[in-house]
């Protein structure tokens, strides 16, 4: 037997395999001892074979599997003491929500839906008169009307309507353009918009020439009480 | 991995009675008798009886008068001397008997042996990095055949595999432990320390 044939009968392998017997044993031994590369990879095969009797007897090392921990700032979201409260508030706020919230808003969506008769609170001539605060109560989840002139005298581009709270903070402003001014405005506020108890209705005008550097110019002021009536 | 040429001069250093060149052929040799031995003879005792024989018989006939002509035919001459002394520790024993595959199987050396003490833990690392490196198959093929040293067509049967595999697998296996103990421990590192 020659290397190359052994190389091809896989030699080594059935050598060490101990299935090579008679003349093929008798054979490849004689190439053995006379080839180094054989020789070196019988020996290699040994004590492969050897050392893997041992390893193989040995009970199997399995290394445990290392859970992928996340960065210390995602795993505080995760933990359990953070998460617990967490769940609890969401289902606290859905159950506000459920339960609380969206009825009254159904309600609330009724209530602007449904045809009502408006009596507006007319302050034309309040503030003309100046002897009487008008009076208006108002329906907690709805809106009433405000009816009053803007004194149209002329010279400005736009008026400016703002309402104040009893304690003087602003709660509402709009503007209204001159043509608009021209008849009575017919204002629809929101209770929820406003603060019960002595509000006070600023109209301000702005003029068109530039003097003014932007100033508005007060031109009335309507005072009215507001009641807040509980449906 | 080096690879020894037996010339002239080495036969020569031999005949000189050159000490290392005398270390290195007893070595080279005794390893492979050992491998050739070990499934043909009983214990370890006879094993070591019929190394010395055939050393001494060899030294013997490259130091006679034309006792070796051809030098690349030193290995052929180790190889034919062991099967000689062999077969009188055969006779000696009463125990002539042809080799058959049955009794082959019969009087394999199970018990360690020089070759299994001599293995290094770096050897044991890179067999047991091989071993991790097969699947589940492959390991329990191997364990069946080597470790509970089971019938291979058997075993062969019975994880679906041919003979074939086999043979294939262990070349496999022995070349990534070979490929990886180079690496590891250079390739000049001897494999087993002796």
């Amino acid at each position: 037997m020659n290397h190359q044939e052994a190389l091809q009968e896989m030699a080594v392998e059935r050598y060490l395999l101990r299935e090579l017997s008679g003349a093929s044993l008798d054979s490849f031994e004689e190439h053995l001892f006379e080839c180094p590369e054989c020789t070196a990879d019988v020996k290699a095969g040994a004590i492969f074979i050897d050392a893997a009797r041992t390893e193989l007897n040995a009970p199997r090392r399995i290394t445990a599997p290392i859970p992928k921990r996340a960065p210390a700032w995602i795993s505080w979201f995760t933990s359990p003491w953070t998460l617990g409260p967490a769940f609890a508030a969401c289902l606290l706020a859905l159950c506000f929500q459920t339960f609380v919230q969206q009825p009254r808003m159904r309600q609330e969506i009724a209530q602007m839906q449904a045809p009502s008769v408006l009596k507006p609170l007319v302050l034309a001539n309040a503030g003309a008169r100046g002897d009487s605060i008008p009076e208006i109560v108002a329906p907690e989840h709805g809106s009433f009307v405000i009816s009053l002139d803007v004194p149209s005298t002329g010279g400005f581009s736009s008026y400016l309507c703002s309402l104040h709270a009893p304690d003087g903070s602003l709660l509402w402003q709009t503007t209204v353009t001159p043509e608009q001014a021209r008849d009575a405005l017919l204002i629809n506020v929101p209770t929820g918009k406003t603060k019960e108890g002595l509000n006070t209705f600023l109209v301000q005008g702005l003029p068109i020439s530039d003097t003014s550097n932007g100033r508005l110019v007060d031109l009335a002021s309507y005072r009215f009480h507001l009641k807040v009536q509980g449906n | 991995m080096n690879f020894v040429t037996f010339d002239a001069s080495y036969v020569n250093k031999l005949r000189a009675g050159d000490a290392p060149t005398e270390q290195h052929f007893v070595t080279y040799f005794s390893e492979l008798i050992l491998l050739k031995l070990r499934p043909r003879l009983r214990n370890q005792e006879q094993i070591e009886d019929v190394k010395q024989e055939t050393f001494s018989r060899t030294f013997s006939l490259i130091r006679s008068e034309g006792g070796l002509r051809h030098a690349e035919r030193l290995g052929p001459l180790v190889n034919s001397i062991c099967n000689n002394v062999l077969m009188e520790q055969y006779r000696s024993s009463n125990r002539v008997e042809a080799l058959e595959d049955e009794a082959a199987e019969r009087l394999v050396e199970t018990r360690p042996n020089a070759l299994n003490k001599v293995i290094s833990d770096d050897t044991r690392k890179v067999v047991r990095h091989v071993l991790d490196g097969l699947n589940e198959r492959d390991r329990s093929l191997l364990q069946a055949v080597f470790l509970e040293e089971r019938d291979k067509d058997e075993v062969c049967t019975e994880l679906g595999v041919d003979r074939d595999y086999l043979r294939v697998l262990l070349h496999r296996a022995k070349g990534s432990f070979r490929t990886i103990y180079s690496k590891r421990v250079g390739a000049k590192a001897p494999l087993i320390a002796i």
